[in-house]
């Protein structure tokens, strides 16, 4: 669903406010069908929060974002979906290491994304949270 | 590091939490009578009871509710419980101030709920208590995009079409078309067994343009009509000439008419074909006549099920 809406709907995402209501859809869906992953969600966004300079924004395209000052360190869906900036090397780095995957619409920029399904992936967010932070320092 | 401050302790949470379910559903509730005030003092719409968008006015609510929230900083996981409730007592205060259905609640609640989270997400993160930014004009900014949101609107018809392939040549369709007695057939459509009435019954005044028709409804609702067009064998069209005052439909849609054709197949069967005209006046438009349509074709495929019954019988 979120990934025909984002590949066939993304022009939608003009109209204002309406990619904050998906993504509250998305948020309301994953509360009803994966409680657990509320609570990888939250320990994120409190670890993101405790990161120097850090504060959230409301994500233009949905979700919450991780930004610092006027930078974007990334943003997380209602559906558990991470997207982060590390640059293109650390990308590189990451996805022939399997830590993440190619960003899944900007597969060739330093974006990278990583799905949050439950709360055992909660660790390796946290560790590319950290290089995300470190890339926009 | 994160300048929020702790949060209160439980036993001072609860009255900041209320203060925003209550606000919440307050000024949604001004917003909602205060637009339809308006429209009917410059005399549009006055009997529609859902004027403003059901999009803009819950999202305005999640806003003014996370406002109240602001100090108690609340989770992802907080907002999702709270807006649930701001949502209940919602839609508790629709069916005991202006009588709305069970259906149109049923209806209406995941639209509401997921606009009222929308709200309270963004106002979570615009209103945190480190945030100096005045963002709390964003309210009635939005209030006044819902009340000129119902001026702008024009209303647009819609139209469902059904079609069911029946075991009898026109001649012997025909005359279940123009009035048909009680279906004994249990409604099998949940939201009929929901308490949307159900059609039951048609009765025939004349064969012939301008002749009244009755057509039943569970409940004991009666919708009067009256025929326009009157082609034996092949069509019957018919307008509405008084709308259900049953609480599930008054206010929020206007029929406009219906048509029963049939479609001779040369092969001894018929081609029957229901459609109906309406027009919509909840909003989103396009949220609701999904259900609409549904609903539509829930109507029509009752009765003509009970059609090819009767003409294959």
């Amino acid at each position: 669903m979120f990934r025909f809406v984002v590949r066939h709907l993304h022009w939608l995402a003009r109209v204002p406010g309406l990619p904050q209501l998906f993504d509250a859809a998305l948020l309301a869906w994953t509360w009803l069908a994966h409680p657990g992953r509320l609570a990888a969600m939250q320990e994120i966004e409190n670890h993101a929060l405790a990161l120097p300079g850090v504060r959230l924004r409301a994500h233009r395209l949905g979700g919450i974002e991780f930004a610092r000052g006027a930078q974007e360190l990334g943003h997380l869906h209602g559906n558990g979906l991470l997207d982060l900036f590390v640059g293109r090397r650390e990308r590189d780095a990451l996805i022939a290491a399997g830590r993440a995957e190619p960003h899944h619409v900007f597969a060739q920029s330093g974006w990278v994304s990583f799905w949050v399904r439950t709360p055992a992936d909660t660790p390796c967010a946290l560790g590319l949270l950290a290089i995300a932070a470190s890339a926009r320092w | 590091m994160s300048e929020d401050p702790a949060p209160p302790p439980p036993a001072s949470r609860l009255w900041p939490l209320l203060a925003g379910m209550l606000a919440a559903n307050l000024v949604a509730a001004a917003l909602f009578f205060g637009v339809k005030a308006l429209l009917a003092s410059s005399g549009q719409n006055e009997k529609m009871l859902a004027v403003p968008s059901l999009c803009l006015v819950p999202l305005v609510a999640g806003f003014v509710a996370a406002w109240f929230w602001r100090r108690l900083t609340p989770t992802i996981g907080d907002c999702l419980v709270h807006s649930l409730t701001t949502t209940l007592l919602g839609l508790a205060g629709a069916a005991i101030v202006i009588h709305e259905g069970v259906v149109c609640l049923v209806i209406a609640a995941p639209a509401l709920y997921v606009m009222i989270l929308a709200g309270a997400l963004l106002g979570r993160i615009w209103f945190r208590p480190n945030d100096t930014r005045l963002r709390l004009s964003i309210v009635p900014l939005l209030a006044l995009l819902t009340a000129g949101e119902a001026f702008q609107r024009t209303d647009e018809g819609g139209i469902v079409t059904d079609e069911i392939l029946i075991h009898a040549p026109p001649a012997r369709v025909w005359p279940h078309v123009l009035a048909f007695s009680e279906i004994p057939d249990a409604p099998d459509y949940w939201i009929f067994r929901l308490g949307l009435p159900y059609p039951t019954q048609t009765t025939n005044g004349g064969d012939f343009i301008g002749a009244d028709r009755q057509c039943m409804f569970s409940d004991g609702i009666t919708i009067r009509e009256k025929i326009s067009e009157f082609v034996p064998l092949e069509k019957l069209t018919f307008d509405i000439v008084e709308q259900p005052t049953h609480p599930e439909a008054y206010g929020h849609i206007t029929l406009h008419r219906g048509r029963f054709a049939l479609r001779d197949n040369r092969d001894g069967t018929t081609t029957l074909i229901g459609s109906s005209w309406y027009t919509l006046h909840v909003r989103p438009l396009w949220y609701f006549d999904l259900w609409t349509s549904d609903m539509t074709r829930a109507v029509h495929l009752r009765v003509m099920r009970h059609v090819k019954q009767l003409a294959e019988g």
